[in-house]
């Protein structure tokens, strides 16, 4: 199975992976579901990149498109492209695909219980992406799968290789797929909401770890996440999505202390802190929309404080300062204007 | 029963639970877990208490226990100074009406194939009320959550998560509270609804002078919703305090590694200020000697490996499980 390496260089400058206008519906006999609509993202080379959302909100459905992951029917990306160097993974065929999966790409899920096959040990999990997409001999295998477990800050590499995973803990199991993520030593990173499963002190662990393999090399990061708070100390970029679009985009400073879309702003106004002990939470009316029934215009219009007419005509456009920060709220952005 | 004067509506003394863990081919009960470990609390009238702790730690059993849907092993449950530990179910109609508990899967904790509005009004047909009565009280609840009246006749899995978490806290209510046990009741929502839940549970705090015990391992929302703070830890209280005091000046050294590993929204960080733990939460069968923290505090020495430590009082309210601090 092991084929020829597909994925070209990497060239100065350039992305390592560009999303563009991406849309993606799922279709039921019922309805039909977009839930993303008009995706642009940009990652370059060792560059972490947060995606920031609530659930439902099109984040899982994201990377799962970048993986090819996707299954159509039911669903469709209709529109768009994703290109990681200069391959154009929507058109890409299956076989090579799979060459890129593991090898350049590789994804970390959520729960690390479900994500992890019960009947094998460790050591045949990590093995198997490792010989599908390397030449190596038995003693290589045997290095690389150790010297991986190292790098993931595992205790007794050795005797964790032939353990399964339920004899491992919730933080050992995460740590495992992030090996497995990490053995053909990828490009690019995708995380999908790594530490929700697990507890606070063994989620710490694990961004610390993060951040370490930020600091070694080379390697770009998607982190995706619910908690705002996970993204501080990581991102050099985040983008925050509402309901299938990306409403506002910055670095970690511009989105904690100079929000400019009404969502972030509610978002972090409503987080309940000590430090707010005595008056009531700004808490942002109304629910998420279903993605198979999105109010028209800007999704947030309904429970946003700013509302316009014209908000609930179309999806405002994504403004970008020169700063790079980037916001999809016309209104606001005209209001901070006639502010100065 | 009733000696309403009492300030400290429930106290706990020394609660204990151990559950037998059986194995081998004949079941023989090899090991135990010590659930709750002597655990001792108190919940004044109108106040919030919270409850934090690691997955695993016994919060969820602990709340159980003092619902005495767990009957305790040890220990008593005075609730407005009467031990209900030795009283039989009968006499316990006032306890299970006054003491109510919220889950944390808001649609788990609702009966699928009754309407919202049923549901609610179930608690006060088993207290043999009346139908023109539980009408009336359904409205009024379903007014006092902040939810429209049309709602009392969908069925569950038509409402989002919130909703049904409103609902959760109208069936707690209906009946008169004093007490409301809210077990992790906004970890399973979305982080935009989370606020609505958080001011309206405050909201009938003030309202209604109910007080909570207020279960979670966030401590961003322990630290603003409580008034005092207890910390778990392996079945056992290791902090107490007021949540003034807890957060501006914890000692024990478990709950100032979850106090930095609390993620805050700030960019100013270094890896010093990170005060991280090694290691994970011990097998809680087979749980270390003497403190049981030490297999994973930065402190530790021989002695705490070799001792039983109690709990310290440093002042009426601020209590402490470490040698270091005593």
């Amino acid at each position: 199975m092991r084929g020829q390496d597909i994925a070209t260089e990497t060239v100065p400058g350039k992305p390592l992976l560009n999303i563009k206008d991406l849309h993606i519906s799922f279709r039921t006999d019922s309805a039909e579901s977009r839930v993303v609509e008009g995706l642009e993202l940009k990652i370059a080379p060792g560059e972490t990149v947060c995606l920031v959302g609530e659930s439902g909100c099109g984040k899982t459905v994201t990377a799962l498109s970048i993986l090819g992951l996707i299954p159509q029917p039911p669903g469709d990306i209709c529109k768009g492209s994703i290109f990681f160097n200069d391959l154009d993974l929507l058109n890409l065929p299956e076989s090579s695909l799979q060459r890129l999966r593991g090898k350049h790409l590789s994804m970390i899920f959520q729960d690390p219980l479900t994500s992890l096959n019960p009947v094998f040990p460790v050591k045949e999990q990590i093995k198997e992406v490792l010989v599908h997409h390397e030449e190596l001999g038995p003693k290589e295998v045997q290095e690389w799968i150790l010297e991986t477990l190292i790098q993931v800050n595992l205790p007794n590499p050795g005797s964790i290789l032939s353990k399964y995973p339920h004899q491992l803990s919730g933080g050992q199991r995460q740590r495992v797929m992030i090996a497995i993520a990490l053995v053909c030593k990828p490009s690019l990173l995708i995380a999908d909401e790594p530490t929700t499963a697990l507890d606070v002190t063994i989620q710490a662990q694990i961004i610390q770890l993060f951040r370490s393999l930020q600091k070694t090399g080379a390697r770009s990061l998607l982190y995706i996440t619910h908690d705002l708070g996970v993204v501080a100390s990581l991102a050099d970029l985040i983008y925050v999505m509402y309901a299938g679009i990306i409403v506002e985009k910055g670095t970690a400073k511009q989105i904690f202390y100079n929000p400019k879309h009404p969502y972030t702003q509610s978002l972090l106004a409503s987080l309940p802190r000590f430090s707010k002990k005595g008056s009531p939470l700004q808490a942002i009316q109304g629910t998420v929309p279903h993605p198979a029934a999105k109010p028209n215009g800007c999704p947030f219009h309904p429970r946003c404080r700013y509302t316009q007419f014209s908000c609930t005509q179309e999806i405002p456009k994504l403004i970008t300062e020169t700063s790079g920060h980037a916001t999809r709220c016309p209104v606001l952005a005209e209001k901070s204007f006639s502010d100065c | 029963m009733i000696n309403t004067k009492e300030k400290n509506l429930l106290q706990v003394n020394r609660l204990k639970k151990t559950f037998p863990v059986q194995g081998g081919i004949f079941q023989k009960t090899k090991k135990s877990v010590k659930a709750v470990d002597e655990v001792s609390l108190f919940i004044l009238q109108g106040q919030t208490l919270g409850l934090v702790g690691e997955s695993g730690c016994g919060k969820s059993t602990l709340a159980r226990v003092i619902l005495k849907l767990i009957p305790p092993d040890g220990g008593n449950i005075l609730y407005k100074g009467q031990d209900i530990v030795p009283l039989p179910e009968r006499n316990l109609k006032s306890f299970r009406q006054e003491v109510q508990l919220v889950f944390q899967d808001p649609h788990g904790s609702l009966n699928p194939k009754m309407t919202v509005g049923s549901t609610i009004k179930d608690g006060l047909r088993v207290m043999g009320l009346g139908k023109k009565y539980r009408s009336k009280r359904l409205d009024e609840l379903i007014e006092m959550v902040g939810l429209p009246q049309q709602i009392t006749k969908l069925y569950p899995h038509e409402l989002s998560g919130g909703q049904c978490q409103r609902i959760g806290l109208a069936r707690a209510l209906s009946v008169n509270p004093q007490i409301i046990i809210l077990d992790e009741p906004i970890s399973a929502l979305d982080v935009s609804i989370q606020a609505q839940i958080i001011n309206l549970l405050q909201e009938l705090q003030e309202r209604l002078q109910i007080s909570y015990l207020f279960i979670s391992h966030d401590l961003n929302v322990v630290g603003y919703l409580s008034d005092f703070v207890a910390v778990m830890y392996l079945g056992q209280i290791v902090e107490y305090a007021t949540s003034e005091e807890l957060y501006t000046s914890s000692l024990h050294p478990y709950t100032q590694a979850l106090l930095s590993a609390t993620p805050q929204i700030s960019t100013e960080f270094t890896d010093n200020q990170y005060y991280r733990l090694t290691g994970e939460i011990p097998d809680p069968t087979d749980p270390p000697g003497g403190c049981r923290f030490h297999t994973r505090c930065p402190y530790a020495d021989s002695k705490c490996q070799n001792t039983t430590i109690p709990l310290f009082s440093l002042n009426n309210s601020h209590r402490v499980r470490c040698l270091k601090i005593a």
